[in-house]
């Protein structure tokens, strides 16, 4: 009896603990990109690996992912501004990666191995 | 950077010109990065005028030379004539000394002719008799060849090919912009309708603002993957040049100008990657038989979903 309350209570445990995506933590906006790289290349298995940012902007749109877009794009055009212009890294931490980046996670948990995107 | 000269030359070109926006921007794009383009298509699709209304918008000097098999190098570079007044030879200017160059059918030129443009597109100048003289700066050819064209052609070789920035496939509009072009052209349509919309002081400053773009180092390594990727590819038996590479990223500093930057992303490269590409690569011939493969294009989207852009 006590086994089975200890393996319905791991269970139960172990299924909170997949349905809780919390944020990560960043120091600046590179970092937060970085994480969404990440989460983009094991959470979304049908963009090749020669995504750009720009496609994967596109595919997240279209699979209805809920971001503040227009601030999304403003924060993406500072960082690459800051990738491959050689400008000065933007102030904050990139907040609304990390949230595109959770959202991900929150949406595909659970799928990760599959071959095609549950969006 | 400035974003609206895109604008105004689609939309004086789109007064004229149905359906060819994207076309419209290749050109604009190719001559902001130095380059030639070659149009390939059926006849009567809007090849000829969307090179005319683009370079009256843009403010450039234009002729056309329609090419025959007949043609001789003298016909478009010209040539010393005898002068009876001042009793001396003096040179007479062809049709290629000129802004920009419309080379209607290209591929019914003899190589000869074809080799006499090559000097005028790669160097800028043209050599008559030993004495070089110099093009016009900007200078922009513009090329057609009619693809279903087989009898009576010179195909261009793969070094005249290379040495076009890019090569554009006109194909027949859709329902709609068709019905648009036969309605709009009820009535009498002519470039005359098309304004200039750049002065040659504003032209100048934006050919040297497009120069300013920069390339960061990552990317140029990008570039140098994507060309070894193209060299290793089993379905090709020819890669790209790092010619091909140095047009490629001309043309995407071109595109960042456009779109209000003044650096390159792997996206600018991405976007100009086929009209680039895809006629300086050749298809390997087992392949094709085998089905594997029928298009360079797709070769070439294929290589960028293979090389991990840095992002």
């Amino acid at each position: 009896m006590a086994a089975d309350g200890a393996a319905a209570v791991s269970l139960l445990v172990g299924l909170l603990a997949l349905r809780t995506v919390r944020p990560p933590v960043v120091k600046d906006v590179s970092d937060a990109f970085q994480i969404l790289n990440r989460t983009i290349e094991r959470f979304v298995p049908d963009l090749p690996v020669g995504f750009t940012w720009g496609d994967a902007m596109e595919r997240l749109r279209g699979y209805g992912v809920e971001v503040d877009w227009p601030r999304m794009e403003s924060t993406l055009a500072g960082y690459e501004a800051f990738r491959y212009g050689g400008r000065d890294m933007p102030n904050g931490t990139g907040e609304e990666a990390i949230v595109l980046s959770t959202q991900i996670r929150r949406k595909l948990i659970g799928h990760r191995n599959k071959a095609k995107s549950p969006f | 950077m400035d974003t609206g000269i895109k604008q105004k030359v689609l939309s004086e070109i789109g007064k004229v010109v149905i359906g060819r926006e994207r076309e419209a921007e290749l050109l604009l794009i190719s001559f902001l990065a130095g380059g030639h383009v070659l149009l390939e298509g059926v006849p009567g699709i809007s090849k000829t005028i969307l090179a005319k209304s683009f370079s009256r918008c843009v403010g450039l000097d234009f002729k056309r030379i329609q090419f025959t098999p007949d043609m001789l190098p003298m016909d478009m570079v010209g040539g010393f004539v005898f002068n009876v007044k001042n009793r001396e030879f003096e040179f007479r200017r062809g049709p290629v000394f000129t802004n920009l160059l419309l080379a209607d059918e290209i591929n019914r030129a003899p190589p000869k002719v074809q080799s006499a443009l090559l000097e005028a597109m790669q160097e800028g100048q043209v050599t008559v008799e030993g004495i070089t003289q110099k093009l016009p700066f900007p200078y922009m050819v513009i090329a057609t060849q009619n693809p279903q064209e087989f009898q009576g052609v010179y195909p261009l070789p793969e070094n005249q090919l290379d040495r076009f920035q890019m090569k554009v496939s006109l194909l027949y509009p859709d329902l709609t912009t068709e019905s648009l072009i036969i309605k709009r052209n009820l009535s009498e349509m002519d470039t005359a309708q098309v304004n200039e919309v750049l002065n040659a002081a504003e032209l100048e400053g934006i050919l040297r603002d497009v120069q300013k773009v920069s390339v960061s180092d990552e990317m140029i390594d990008y570039l140098s993957k994507i060309a070894e990727e193209s060299r290793k590819e089993r379905r090709l038996s020819l890669g790209a040049s790092p010619r091909a590479m140095v047009h490629l990223v001309h043309c995407a500093r071109a595109n960042a100008y456009l779109s209000g930057r003044d650096f390159a992303t792997p996206e600018d490269v991405k976007k100009v990657s086929t009209y680039v590409l895809s006629h300086r690569l050749r298809l390997d011939q087992s392949s094709v038989l085998t089905g594997a493969v029928s298009d360079p294009s797709q070769v070439v989207q294929d290589i960028f979903t293979r090389v991990r852009p840095p992002r």
